[in-house]
């Protein structure tokens, strides 16, 4: 091969384009001529370019690990709570040096950090402590007591569910071991023992008692002599019935209208 | 405010006694971040005002409850709170109310040095602000809530929403992230990504 044919097939040469045979007759040519070698050399020099470095990166991390932005944002977070190792933190360091957008992210989350902690406390209307104070003071807090630190563990031993059943149960059997069975509320034969009336009995006797009072009082008028007696009677047969029944409470209540007559009614009784 | 001289532990403990100082003491130290936690979910005031009332009288009465230390309670302070309004907002009727736009005028007393101007843009993003945050999930709200705004540890955090540590702190930095973007959008502050999935 000449020089001149060299020349001529050097830009194919160099482009990669030259055809096997043509190339190997180069490559020969090559290592008999040393201007030749020179020229090529020159020639290769100048065809090459350096591309922008932060381009390229971008370029190969977009065709290889497309997810780097969303790596280094979660490392972002990360830093700002001081939690991100040495390791990584040189990585995103790394990372920032050429990435615009995560520059921007890291200058946002920043700011928020700044920002976010401001909501944290606002100034309340100036009527709001004595509001506050008002609804709350007003009585002292529940289960406070000036034995508290005494009593206050004991309280809780006897709030407990099992020992209040525990208790219940215990309190039964000794009831029933030291007095039997307590007798039906109904049984009105066992006078000996006094038995609570039931609420709505109490309404009932009052109502009677009342209306039955009220009756006899209109029909009397100014002549109370004999109204007195009638209505001792009435009284009378109260409490004797009550004592019958063994009914303490509607003795206790016999007794204070027989108070309440005294005191209204002019005259011994 | 929290970081005030005040000795929470003992304050806490007298209170726990029936001391009247003591709760007055507590109250001015804590109102204004319950105020604030309030008025992050009602977003006015006067409601706020109601629902600070309302956590102050459940905190006054569940005070025997509370066994922890002094580190403990701002937690458990904001664990009431939260559900506090939490049940508010759950109201079929008063839900409505909760709709509109923040109150954010005159949240803060401004500087004696402040302009008007600074006074208006401040609270301008004061609304944009809380907007942005009340477009998120309500479980990631609340854990913007009481990590990034309250400054609670992730631990606390996961313990008040019984989520598990992880989930927290995987969804506290998607949610800042996210937050990022949705303030920078309305400033077009952010450029296109290089790389971002």
């Amino acid at each position: 091969m000449q020089c001149r044919e060299f020349n001529k097939l050097l830009p194919l040469l160099l482009n990669g384009a030259v055809a096997p045979d043509s190339r190997d007759a180069c490559e020969l040519h090559l290592d008999t001529c040393n201007r030749c070698v020179e020229v090529f050399a020159a020639a290769s020099a100048a065809m090459f370019v350096a591309p922008d470095p932060g381009a390229m990166i971008s370029t190969i991390m977009q065709a290889t690990m497309p997810a780097t932005c969303a790596t280094s944002a979660d490392l972002l977070c990360e830093a700002l709570d001081g939690t991100l190792g040495e390791p990584e933190s040189v990585l995103l360091h790394s990372h920032l040096q050429d990435c615009g957008y995560c520059q921007q992210l890291h200058s946002k989350l920043q700011t928020l950090d700044r920002e976010l902690p401001m909501l944290a406390e606002l100034q309340p209307p100036e009527t709001l402590l004595a509001q506050i104070l008002h609804g709350t003071s007003a009585r002292p807090p529940p289960g406070t007591h000036h034995l508290n630190p005494w009593f206050a563990p004991i309280r809780r031993v006897l709030l407990r569910p099992r020992f209040a059943l525990e208790a219940a149960f215990t309190a039964t059997l000794l009831w029933s071991a030291l007095f039997g069975i307590p007798a039906s509320v109904l049984d009105t034969a066992s006078a000996e023992q006094p038995q609570v009336i039931e609420r709505l009995e109490l309404r009932q006797f009052w109502t009677q008692t009342q209306s039955g009072l009220q009756l006899e009082i209109a029909e009397l008028g100014p002549e109370l002599s004999g109204p007195v007696s009638a209505l001792e009677n009435i009284f009378f047969d109260s409490v004797e019935s009550a004592r019958r029944r063994g009914n303490m409470l509607r003795l206790h209540l016999a007794d204070w209208f027989d108070t309440l007559l005294a005191g209204i009614l002019p005259g011994p009784i | 405010m929290l970081n005030e001289p005040l000795d929470l532990e003992q304050t806490i403990r007298q209170c726990q006694r029936g001391n009247s100082l003591a709760w007055e003491a507590l109250v001015k130290h804590c109102q204004s971040r319950v105020y604030g936690v309030a008025f992050y979910y009602l977003r006015n005031r006067v409601d706020a005002q109601e629902a600070t009332q309302e956590i102050f009288i459940k905190v006054f009465h569940g005070m025997q409850g509370f066994k922890g230390e002094a580190e403990d309670f701002l937690p458990w302070l904001l664990a009431v709170a939260r559900n506090c309004c939490r049940d508010r907002l759950r109201a079929t009727k008063t839900r409505s109310r909760y709709e509109g736009e923040y109150e954010t005028t005159q949240l803060h007393h401004p500087a004696a040095s402040e302009s008007p101007e600074t006074t208006v843009a401040r609270e301008q993003q004061q609304r944009i602000l809380y907007q942005a945050l009340h477009e998120f999930s309500a479980t990631n709200r609340d854990i913007l809530l009481l990590k990034d705004i309250q400054g609670l540890k992730l631990e606390q955090v996961a313990e008040i929403l019984s989520l598990p540590v992880g989930t927290v702190k995987s969804r506290s930095s998607r949610a800042r992230i996210e937050l990022a973007k949705k303030l920078a959008d309305l400033t077009d502050e952010l450029p296109k990504t290089s790389g971002m999935n």
